[in-house]
């Protein structure tokens, strides 16, 4: 377990994003701006799950990421596609002058990440092969998704069962459930009940 | 109010700058462009005009890449409408401004329209009001914890994001993609909502 810690800006916001996820950002903000600026030259920033209620305890976890493109939109809104490269604790949180937030953080790993909790039974079977199909079925058609998920060849189930996770219309707290290091089988339960 | 500022400021700059610019070269750059598709002669204009515009779009746009794309859409529409131009009219610099004031107003009206794609404080006050002393980090993985301390977007706010983030399905795609009637996804998420609650109680 990587227990070193980073200072990193913190972009907080309603995205569930688990590692090698990929998705667009839209930034306008002026700190948010400066935040990529410091993201680009440094190592990347932190997009930590946020839900509209604050009186309540948050939570202190965020997906770090890497900004791999980006673009201008139509009416000139700087885009930008990140891609997830580890889930983080949230150590402790600050505001610079520019009211953007900076955090220390610590990795934490996720079940995505380790391939080999997959045996090869599971890799053969037909609900794998039915979540891997539908999934790319979905990449391919969606054409937001298509142009941020440009490798088709990845076929490993944590990866599948991520990105449905990702795409899945349920509440954010609901999948922040499977954020728990050993919460693979629930998820993997939970996405093949609603898509098989 | 935009309008007049415009248009003042264009008119001034000609008059002003009538002093030293080379009219004529400026003409014939443009009908070189135009009868020819001449290289030069619009790299020529756009080294002239480019700087211009971009000092007048930026006290017109608070954004810079719009600014940009004010130059950008000014000159390619220079390029494509060169043979528009006639030097009988007026100079060459009237006309370019005149071409730079119409791609303005379509830029002016097209943020117009997009008024609620600007998000800002109002839509994430979350960020706001935390504080970072006080808060213990324990047990943020703590499945229960996390269910009862998270709540949904009201609807309107989940569109918004929905529309502006690319992270997530609705109900209406995810029904389409696996070629499943609406009310099947419904239940199906019902169900295995319920089942991971039920998982949830077990653990705990």
């Amino acid at each position: 377990m990587n227990t070193v810690e980073t200072k990193l800006p913190i972009f907080p916001l309603p995205v569930f994003l688990l590692p090698e996820g990929i998705t667009r950002l839209r930034i306008f903000e002026q700190r948010y701006l400066k935040m990529v600026k410091l993201a680009s030259q440094g190592q990347g920033f932190v997009i930590w799950l946020t839900t509209q209620d604050s009186e309540k305890p948050l939570i202190k976890w965020g997906s770090w990421v890497e900004i791999i493109n980006f673009d201008q939109g139509a009416d000139g809104v700087l885009e930008i596609d990140v891609k997830c490269k580890s889930l983080v604790e949230i150590l402790s949180l600050d505001k610079d002058a520019d009211n953007l937030h900076f955090g220390k953080v610590s990795k934490i790993p996720h079940w995505s990440q380790h391939n080999n909790i997959i045996t090869e039974a599971t890799k053969q079977s037909s609900l794998h092969k039915n979540l891997l199909e539908s999934l790319h079925a979905v990449l391919a058609q969606e054409q937001h998704l298509s142009q941020l998920y440009t490798d088709e060849n990845k076929q490993d189930t944590p990866w599948v069962i991520a990105r449905w996770l990702e795409l899945l219309p349920v509440n954010l707290s609901v999948k922040s459930r499977f954020v728990a290091i050993h919460s693979f089988e629930d998820a993997k339960h939970f996405v093949e009940s609603i898509i098989n | 109010m935009q309008t007049n500022l415009l248009s003042k400021v264009t008119s001034d700059k000609s008059r002003y700058m009538s002093d030293k610019i080379n009219h004529p070269e400026l003409c014939q750059w443009l009908d070189a462009v135009a009868t020819q598709r001449n290289k030069q002669a619009f790299t020529n204009l756009f080294k002239f005009f480019a700087p211009k515009i971009l000092r007048i779009a930026k006290t017109k746009f608070p954004n810079e890449a719009q600014a940009n794309e004010v130059v950008q859409e000014t000159m390619t529409n220079v390029w494509r409408k060169a043979h528009l131009f006639n030097s009988d009219k007026g100079a060459a610099t009237t006309w370019v401004y005149t071409v730079m004031r119409n791609v303005t107003f379509d830029m002016l009206r097209k943020i117009q329209g997009n008024k609620e794609d600007n998000l800002s404080d109002d839509i994430w006050p979350m960020a706001e009001s935390m504080s970072s002393e006080e808060e213990s980090f324990n047990d943020h993985l703590e499945n229960k914890q996390l269910l009862s301390v998270l709540e949904e977007l009201p609807e309107a706010q989940q569109e918004v994001v929905k529309g502006f983030y690319f992270s997530e399905m609705s109900q209406e795609q995810l029904a389409t993609h696996l070629n499943l009637p609406l009310g099947t996804i419904k239940s199906r998420l019902r169900l295995a909502l319920a089942k991971l609650r039920a998982q949830l109680g077990e653990n705990s």
